[in-house]
């Protein structure tokens, strides 16, 4: 499988690149999905702050409604987290006020994203999670990420969609066919009996990627994936 | 609007500022950064040098394209039109875009040049611009064979030749691409390579 001319970027989790070649294809899209508290939105700031390091754009759309700065505090500890760069080489985008209209328009809402992506011209996108735009606009969902993904795989960035699944859901199987990166962030239980979490790429297009689940640390320096461990 | 850092803005200066026998420039950055690069170029052209020119892109629709080039200041959507157009007044921003093979472009030039009917008011449309941008080779590559890649430098300077105010901007992305670099190289009478460092703001 090539690769060869692909450009790559490190997404700033450690032991993640050397899983992939080096790094997300650029330009790409990804869908992170995993049930609440596996680390989605650590990965996604983690990549971002990556980005800024390397002196790249980041814009990170959230759909939640909570305030940037709630969830900030949150994950200020981490040590990847340099708050000189928020606002700057990372912009915080909310998208929960448009969603939350009654007369919430999907085409009106990707125009936005566009907006903000022809303002800041990113190289690094995320939208988290992705997966409450369709509980809330429900019959025009399918239509709309199909319109999203094509969108972004023009605005030569690497995007981010991550996806809010049930435990006993494995991925959101409406993202996983029109992106072209799986991430799986999962619970499970190590052979000692203790409550792990877990990473696996199942689906990576144009790249030779280490199959499997491994495990994945949440630390002070963030998400660590130790490859073969289990 | 996009990030500069001042140094890069101060080399594309720079290169573009080389004697009018200079006029095909290639562009080296990180491949995330070839946007960038590219925009930085066409500032410095339409704003700073007050030319008209070509905006060639490889891959981008022309619909965001144009959003690109309203939303970062660079030209409103009355003021760009497509290759062909040739509307009067004369636009500040020609484009072409989705051009996968851009040999296609080149021949359909010299093409629509030949014509009989068209070709002067073409050829002086063209006189009237002062560059072409090209978005970008490392795409190029990914669609394309190094004997197409070739093939468009080839033609790229009988387009030149013919063309004597215009030139040229490539940019491309700076690892796993030895062979169109090279090539790229050859082509270049003055190549920037832009160092990671720099674009650290």
């Amino acid at each position: 499988m090539g690769g060869e001319k692909m450009a790559r970027i490190h997404t700033g989790i450690s032991g993640l690149d050397e899983m992939m070649q080096g790094g997300f294809a650029f330009p790409s899209t990804v869908l992170v999905a995993g049930s609440a508290g596996t680390g989605k939105t650590t990965f996604t700031l983690q990549f971002l702050a990556e980005g800024a390091k390397r002196g790249e754009q980041g814009l990170f759309f959230t759909t939640l409604s909570e305030p940037t700065q709630w969830m900030l505090r949150f994950v200020s500890e981490f040590s990847f987290i340099d708050k000189e760069t928020f606002g700057r080489q990372i912009k915080f985008v909310d998208l929960g006020g448009m969603l939350r209209k009654k007369d919430r328009d999907p085409e009106k809402l990707l125009a936005f994203i566009e907006e903000q992506i022809t303002e800041h011209m990113p190289q690094r996108i995320v939208i988290d999670p992705v997966s409450v735009i369709g509980e809330l606009i429900k019959d025009e969902y399918r239509t709309f990420l199909f319109d999203l993904t094509t969108h972004l795989k023009d605005w030569q960035a690497v995007s981010i969609l991550t996806g809010e699944v049930l435990p006993s859901e494995p991925y959101p199987v409406e993202i996983s066919y029109i992106v072209d990166s799986v991430i799986i962030l999962s619970y499970g239980l190590s052979p000692e009996g203790s409550r792990r979490k877990y990473l696996e790429i199942l689906k990576m297009r144009g790249t030779q990627h280490t199959s499997g689940q491994h495990l994945m640390d949440v630390g002070k320096d963030g998400i660590t994936v130790t490859v073969g461990l289990k | 609007m996009t990030r500069q850092n001042i140094q890069i803005i101060q080399s594309v200066r720079s290169a573009l500022g080389s004697p009018k026998n200079i006029r095909r420039f290639l562009f080296t950055v990180r491949a995330p950064s070839v946007a960038r690069i590219n925009l930085a170029v066409l500032r410095i052209l339409l704003e700073e040098r007050k030319e008209r020119g070509i905006y060639l892109s490889v891959e981008r629709p022309d619909k965001h394209l144009m959003m690109i080039l309203e939303r970062q200041n660079l030209a409103a959507r009355s003021e760009v039109c497509n290759l062909g157009d040739n509307p009067k007044p004369p636009k500040r921003v020609v484009i072409a875009t989705e051009m996968v093979n851009p040999v296609v472009l080149i021949d359909e030039m010299f093409l629509a040049l030949s014509d009989k009917a068209k070709g002067a008011t073409l050829d002086a449309e063209i006189r009237g611009m002062g560059f072409i941008i090209v978005d970008n080779l490392a795409t190029m590559a990914i669609y394309n064979t190094q004997k197409d890649i070739d093939e468009f430098f080839r033609k790229s300077n009988l387009f030149l030749e013919r063309f004597p105010n215009q030139k040229m901007f490539t940019v491309t992305a700076r690892s796993g691409y030895d062979e169109l670099h090279a090539a790229a190289r050859k082509f270049a009478q003055i190549e920037v390579d832009i160092p990671d460092e720099w674009l650290l703001e």
